[in-house]
This record gives structure tokens, C-alpha cells and sequence, in this order.
């Protein structure tokens, strides 16, 4: 999946699911009970499409969390996200977008894992973190899937080259970790955001 | 008196229940690293076993909005 492929797919969710306009609030990814509310996980569990999940559950765990923010684990139909309950709103918020990305991603089997310990190898070796501007497997795909998601290109855009703005403004305006916005300033990314969004 | 002791590694722990979900069903686990620069493999794995016991404990709550 390109860069393209993903400003694509995530432009749909955003016009077609969430009917964002300029002045929307920020994508919501998890809601329950409030009637006629649009969440990203909505739209997970009701397009049958995506390896066939039924059913996403996200939990905060409270466990001594050093070196792993969260998990996801696929079982047939039904997924959960585990997050650690150390995190603020806007990582919890990008560590839940990112790991259910994985469900729209993935689709071939051998992006599926349960070989954990050439996971864990990997990620000892690589140091692998959140770096959005990475090489794209399937970890950063679902990692950039996740900024795009949550920060949606055509309403960040006049947020970001404006120089009054802080990056910590912004990236509480739409809940998410300030490092992402901090990425989407760089130039060359957002270079690279320009054409991928270019033409849609 | 001898003591017997089993020290059952950290790794060991978890592919004993990575076994256990097998059977349940699991086909695919994903993890979110961070800042895995001081991490050894045994205490990456015993994190993963205490998401484990977090999780088996009821230290969880499923969130309703985010």
C-alpha cells in the first residue's frame, strides 16, 4: 500500500463515513451509546470486507508499561486492542487507530503474526517505533494509516503552515500525540502528504 | 532437603499461553513498541506477560469513547 492508496482510502472514510467538512471536530474512533455518532470502529464493524471481523473491543490494562504502549490480537471474527493505561488520551487515541488499521491493511495471510519471537527479534534489532516517515511494511502502513486517520489532511493543512499555531495546539485539536505534528510539519514530509493527496 | 526449582523463562511463559490462544482461535498478534532501546528480550517478553496478568486479573476497562 502507497502513500496514495492510503490518503485515497483514508479521504473516503473521512467524506463518506464521517462526513467531516472544515469545521468538523476530530475523527472519533470509539463510541458507544451516542446515537447517530460516526466512529471509526463503526465503520470497521460494519464493512464485513475487512477480514471479516465482527466484533473490536479496545481495553485500557493496567500493567508496568515500559516498552510496549499496546497490542492487538485477531481471533476468527473478533478482535481486541489492548492499550496500556499509562498512556494520555492522544497516545491512546493513535495506539487504538493504528492497531485497528491493522484490520484494513492486512489482508493477506502472511501479513498476519503469530510468530512472535522473529517479531520480537525484529523489533530488538530495528529499535522499531513510531516512526511515521519509515520504510512501508506492514507496521508503518498501519502507523501512517493511523496519523493520516486521525488528522485529516484538508482540515490540518491551514493548521499546519500557520506559524501562530504551536504544534502542541494542533495536536490537541484533533487528540493526538504532538509528535505527529511535529512529522506532518517537517518539509519533506509534508512534501510527500502534498502528492500523495495531490489529486483527490 | 533438596529444593526443587523450575524457573520457567519469561519467553517460555508467554509461548505457553501464545499456545493456549492458538487453540482458541488466535491468528494474528501485533504489537505497539516503544523506546525498546534498553529492553533485553527476556523483559520485553515479561511485559507481554504482564499485559497477560493484567489482563487475566480484571486490571482492564473497556473504553467506551476515545
Amino acid at each position: 500500500m502507497t502513500f496514495s492508496d492510503i490518503a485515497v482510502l483514508v479521504t473516503d472514510i473521512h467524506k463518506n463515513h464521517f462526513n467531516l467538512t472544515l469545521d468538523s471536530e476530530m475523527p472519533v474512533l470509539v463510541v458507544d451509546g451516542l446515537t447517530g455518532s460516526k466512529s471509526f470502529l463503526q465503520y470497521i464493524s460494519n464493512s464485513a470486507q475487512f477480514r471479516g471481523i465482527k466484533e473490536v473491543k479496545i481495553f485500557r490494562v493496567d500493567y508496568r508499561q515500559n516498552f510496549i504502549l499496546g497490542r492487538f490480537q485477531m481471533y476468527g471474527d473478533k478482535a481486541d486492542i489492548l492499550i496500556s493505561i499509562d498512556e494520555n488520551n492522544c497516545w491512546s487515541r493513535y495506539v487504538a487507530a493504528k492497531e485497528m488499521s491493522h484490520i484494513i491493511i492486512d489482508k493477506t495471510q502472511e501479513s498476519m503474526t503469530t510468530d512472535i519471537a522473529r517479531t520480537i527479534t525484529w523489533i530488538l534489532k530495528q529499535g522499531m517505533d513510531t516512526n511515521i516517515h519509515a520504510s512501508l511494511d506492514s507496521e508503518h502502513i498501519a502507523a501512517q494509516f493511523a496519523a493520516e486517520l486521525l488528522v485529516p489532511y484538508y482540515i490540518s493543512k491551514p493548521m499546519l503552515e500557520n506559524p501562530d499555531l504551536t504544534s502542541y495546539q494542533i495536536a490537541a485539536h484533533f487528540g493526538v500525540p504532538e509528535r505527529i505534528i511535529d512529522t506532518f510539519r517537517d518539509p519533506g514530509y509534508s512534501e510527500l502528504r502534498d502528492e500523495a493527496y495531490r489529486d483527490i | 532437603m533438596e529444593q526443587n526449582t523450575h524457573i520457567v523463562s519469561e519467553e517460555a511463559k508467554f509461548n505457553s499461553w501464545l499456545s493456549s490462544e492458538k487453540k482458541k482461535g488466535l491468528v494474528d498478534i501485533k504489537l505497539y513498541p516503544n523506546n525498546t532501546s534498553t529492553a533485553s528480550k527476556e523483559s520485553f517478553y515479561a511485559e507481554l506477560n504482564a499485559m497477560n496478568t493484567a489482563f487475566q486479573n480484571g486490571r482492564y476497562e473497556e473504553i467506551k469513547y476515545l
